[in-house]
């Protein structure tokens, strides 16, 4: 199971599932775990993709809709997403989306 | 232990000798154990460069508590550290990150441990956690003495 240090981390991550229209990536997200290799290819992905949105996002001084702020929570969820993909024996496909970024 | 390493080759051969080196990539001109506001969200609360979320603290945030799981976040890997690495740095664009890493072993305040992240999949990761009740302004003085304790790889993104 995604083991997360904050609950908080789970619903930031669906809410920027949604935004980026990642359906695969909100099926793993409430199943709670990737099953296939494609699913932790998507999932690192995804985690990437969401960092420079939300990056993006602050630098045009969007509303703010997290308490902490996103950059707090995506920093989080490094470490969960990670984690879980290490878990499940996925750390290379992980590590392959931090190398092209 | 002052020492300049050149390359992550160099540091890494060190390492086999060694057992946990803590590291942290930091943007120049931040400090390696404390937050100044420029680099957090709006909305991440900070008292004397104490990020109070990372933290148990007290309701009237005067008190760090005891947590094993809570405090500063360190790499203990190659790999995590590269993770982070790429995030701050694109948090922080044009901006050189460096490293800065201590001995798990290291002589660290007391009232403060590392301690490992306990979630499977988590060895690579690492927390400078509270052991016993302090002041969060003895916290800010801890938190100094471990960042005098740590060594620098400057610009470490040219060479991970």
């Amino acid at each position: 199971m995604i083991e997360y240090q904050f609950k908080e981390e789970k619903d930031f991550a669906i809410f920027c599932a949604k935004e980026l229209d990642r359906p695969i990536v909100l099926s793993i997200l409430n199943r709670g775990f990737v099953e296939t290799e494609e699913e932790a290819k998507a999932l690192s992905v995804f985690f990437w993709d969401m960092v420079d949105k939300t990056i993006e996002e602050e630098k045009q001084g969007a509303e703010k809709k997290w308490h902490e702020g996103s950059k707090f929570w995506t920093e989080k969820l490094l470490q969960t997403f990670s984690g879980h993909l290490e878990a499940s024996g996925y750390s290379d496909i992980w590590d392959d989306e931090v190398d092209k970024q | 232990m002052i020492n300049q390493f050149r390359t992550i080759d160099d540091l890494r051969e060190e390492i086999k000798e060694l057992e946990n080196i803590l590291m942290r990539p930091t943007p120049r001109l931040s400090h390696p154990t404390l937050y100044r506001k420029r680099d957090v969200s709006e909305g991440e609360v900070i008292i004397k460069g104490v990020r109070v979320k990372d933290w148990c603290l007290s309701e009237d945030l005067k008190w760090a508590l005891p947590h094993d799981q809570m405090g500063l976040s360190f790499s203990a890997t190659f790999s995590n550290l590269k993770s982070v690495y790429k995030f701050k740095q694109k948090h922080n664009p044009g901006n050189a990150i460096h490293i800065h890493w201590v001995l798990e072993t290291a002589d660290i305040p007391a009232g403060l441990k590392f301690v490992q992240d306990k979630r499977p999949g988590k060895k690579a990761h690492w927390f400078l956690t509270v052991t016993d009740r302090i002041l969060l302004s003895q916290l800010v003085q801890k938190l100094k003495m471990v960042a005098n304790r740590m060594s620098i790889i400057r610009d470490g993104g040219k060479i991970l």
